[in-house]
């Protein structure tokens, strides 16, 4: 491959001293500019020593039926053949499942120099007395240039059920894990977004990302940094000489911008 | 029968014959069923295409699913045709095959340029299966298409709808993907769907399960990598869970559409409903003359009992979606006053530009029309600034604000507007000013863009 443009040269670079393996169990991780999404298998805990009683199956469907629900909204328009995902794709990444420890500040920023912005996999854990824990663990990398303290970049989607689960304790899982995915692309999106100075999109995804957190009292410090940033791209947006409808709000409506927009 | 009065001729051409392909006109109604693999296949005469594809299974399940996907697939399809029979003029293809033919969105892009009249409707629906234990979870997801009239066939168009007020037009939007919350399955219900589908699998003589029937080549399908061929029949009314068809040698068959046992798919596939009143709304919206009144308020219940439904609220966005569609089905029945469904969709997806532009405009249009309404004026003004916001490129918010700015000025307006919530004059020319600069400052971007 020719690299022909130093800008996305440096990630490479970076990326082929952090994270070599992983360029080859995400084909396409440091080609092209699309935002990316690392979708990581979904393995047994490999630690727990006990031998699990329940299959993989309903962590792979919760996945899969997540991946397509925020997929279905990004597809905007047909090609010949196929679909685009509006400058968004799925990486698929063949034999990988992560330790938060291998998120390292310089492995994230070359994570996000090749356009990834979020990663994710599940891990399926056998506890004693037949408990058994549901685990999708997601990583937003833009998260990680806030300044400190920061929130976390680290989010999950758990159930521990007894033996094996209910009907009910699936359906819930699968719930809740199609209402995780989307809360945490978003945010991730709209972070990125902003940093590249997408800034109308930037807003529509952090307001959307700030609403979706609301539900979630364990996240407040990273909604307040969603908030704060969406407030700043916001004003930027704002100082573009009537370039968008973001000029239509009056100062008073910009200072808590997503609360005005998001707010009747 | 009401659907002879169409002079619509179902014509079948390019299909070659090599299993059965059953044509008759002039007709109104039609079914097909189709491999994923083929060559694309879709009713051209048709002012809406329903689309359904087999469920497949996700993950790696220790018991192979796709039997069950395909089975379901049927019968989803019978029931979205027994339940359509309120409407005409529309097709219903289920596509058979492997999951990597059968890929929604390939199948759309196929279809669009080659099969959908400009202007023409697809809907189309696929789905996922999990097993666990003894339940089958379902996973259902549904997208809508148009066809676009101009000259860039692979360009989907947006799904608009406008709205006259005074002098004015406002324009909005409603979404075109949808996701269902996950269903569970029970045993029974899975043993239903078997039998159901060992049942309705079959083209019956007569109305009655003895009498003779012929079965259904599906699996000749599933097998058939290069098969371009369908199996297609005209429909023609329906009765007591059956639905009369008609072969191209004009003899009459029937398919069992609902199965007899008093099983109801819908009361464990909500999004049944969602899609028969979404199927009544693209068949109505933009028909030239009043819309089928009975066909719209079919359509409007299956999407008020689908909001109301437990377990809606777990897709807000599909819930939003069919409080929309339902208040838009009162609109063009001619009703004033839909703004309720808007404003419920809003406070579901309070983060959707498209859906907050929809609630501002459907209040305006009540204030306007209702002789005991006032339009508030700085309410819904602040609902299209706020709209703005959320989407600061979307020009057809910024055009209703300022088609909304000059229905102010308008003075044949002024007795409607709230003397409590009005602007000042200056301040609206000031608005209509910046309005009008952003709007050409974005038409500039995007030109640029492209």
């Amino acid at each position: 491959m020719w690299i022909t443009n130093f800008r996305f040269a440096a990630p490479l670079i970076l990326c082929l001293v952090v994270c070599p393996q992983l360029i080859g169990q995400c084909s396409g991780l440091s080609t092209g500019t699309e935002y990316k999404v690392l979708v990581d298998e979904v393995q047994y805990s490999a630690s727990a020593g006990v031998t699990p009683a329940v299959s993989l199956d309903m962590l792979q469907a919760s996945v899969e039926g997540a991946l397509e629900k925020v997929r279905q909204r990004l597809v905007k328009s047909l090609r010949p053949g196929g679909e685009s995902m509006g400058g968004f794709e799925y990486l698929p990444c063949t034999g990988r499942h992560p330790r938060e420890t291998e998120f390292s500040d310089d492995f994230v920023r070359s994570m996000v120099g090749n356009h990834a912005i979020l990663e994710f996999w599940g891990t399926l854990f056998a506890l004693d007395g037949g408990q058994h824990k549901f685990d999708i663990r997601y990583v937003m990398f833009p998260v990680n240039s806030a300044r400190q303290p920061r929130p976390s970049q680290f989010a999950a989607t758990q159930k521990t059920v007894n033996n094996k689960p209910t009907p009910e304790q699936v359906t819930k899982f699968f719930v809740d894990a199609r209402a995780d995915l989307p809360t945490y692309f978003t945010v991730s999106a709209g972070l990125q977004k902003y940093a590249d100075r997408q800034l109308p999109e930037a807003v529509r995804f952090l307001c959307e990302a700030r609403t979706r957190l609301q539900n979630k009292p364990d996240q407040q410090d990273l909604s307040s940094y969603v908030d704060t940033i969406a407030n700043k791209a916001g004003a930027e947006l704002r100082q573009q000489t009537l370039a968008s409808g973001a000029s239509l709000l009056s100062d008073a409506d910009a200072k808590d911008y997503c609360t005005f927009a998001t707010t009747r | 029968m009401r659907i002879h009065a169409f002079k619509t001729r179902w014509t079948l051409s390019g299909i070659g014959v090599c299993l059965v392909m059953l044509c008759a006109s002039p007709l109104a109604h039609a079914v097909a069923f189709v491999p994923c693999g083929g060559q694309p296949f879709a009713f051209k005469d048709a002012e809406i295409n329903v689309v359904i594809l087999p469920y497949f299974q996700a993950g790696q399940a220790q018991h192979d699913l796709n039997g069950l996907g395909s089975q379901l697939a049927l019968l989803v399809k019978l029931d979205t045709l027994y339940r359509a029979m309120a409407y005409d003029r529309w097709g219903i293809i289920l596509l058979t095959g492997r999951k990597e033919e059968c890929n929604p969105e390939k199948i759309a892009s196929d279809l669009i340029p080659s099969m959908i009249p400009p202007g023409g409707r697809l809907i189309v629906i696929w789905g996922k299966l999990y097993q666990q234990d003894e339940n089958v979870y379902v996973q259902t997801f549904v997208r809508f298409y148009q066809a676009p009239r101009g000259a860039s066939p692979s360009k989907e168009v947006a799904p608009t709808f406008e709205v006259p007020i005074g002098e004015n037009k406002f324009e909005g939007q409603v979404a075109s993907e949808f996701s269902f919350p996950p269903e569970q399955l029970p045993i029974q219900v899975m043993q239903d769907i078997e039998n159901g589908f060992e049942k309705s699998v079959f083209l019956y003589d007569a109305p009655d399960l003895q009498s003779t029937k012929s079965r259904l080549p599906l699996d000749d399908f599933r097998k058939c990598d290069q098969c371009h061929d369908a199996l297609a029949f005209t429909v023609d009314g329906r009765k007591d869970g059956w639905v009369r068809v008609r072969k191209q040698d004009n003899k009459v068959g029937y398919l069992l559409a609902q199965i007899p046992e008093g099983m109801d798919l819908s009361q464990h596939l909500s999004e049944l409903l969602f899609i028969q009143g979404l199927m009544g709304y693209e068949r109505y919206t933009g028909s030239t003359g009043t819309a089928d009144m009975s066909a719209t308020e079919v359509a409007e219940k299956a999407l008020v009992d689908y909001a109301m439904r437990e377990g809606s609220e777990q897709e807000p966005e599909s819930k939003a979606g069919a409080l929309e569609l339902s208040g838009l089905l009162r609109f063009m029945r001619g009703e004033k006053d839909a703004s309720d469904a808007f404003d419920r969709a809003y406070a579901l997806v309070p983060y959707s530009s498209d859906i907050r532009n929809c609630a501002a405009l459907f209040r305006v249009y009540r204030d306007y029309n209702l002789p005991d309404r006032k339009i508030r004026a700085q309410e819904i003004a602040r609902d299209f600034v706020a709209a703005a916001a959320l989407d600061p490129s979307n020009s057809m918010v910024l055009q209703n604000l300022e088609s909304f700015y000059d229905l102010l000025l308008s003075p044949a307006v002024s007795h409607k507007i709230d003397l409590a919530s009005a602007i000042n004059p200056d301040e609206i020319h000031k608005q209509v000013a910046r309005l009008k600069l952003i709007r050409a400052n974005l038409a500039k971007q995007n030109a640029g863009d492209e």
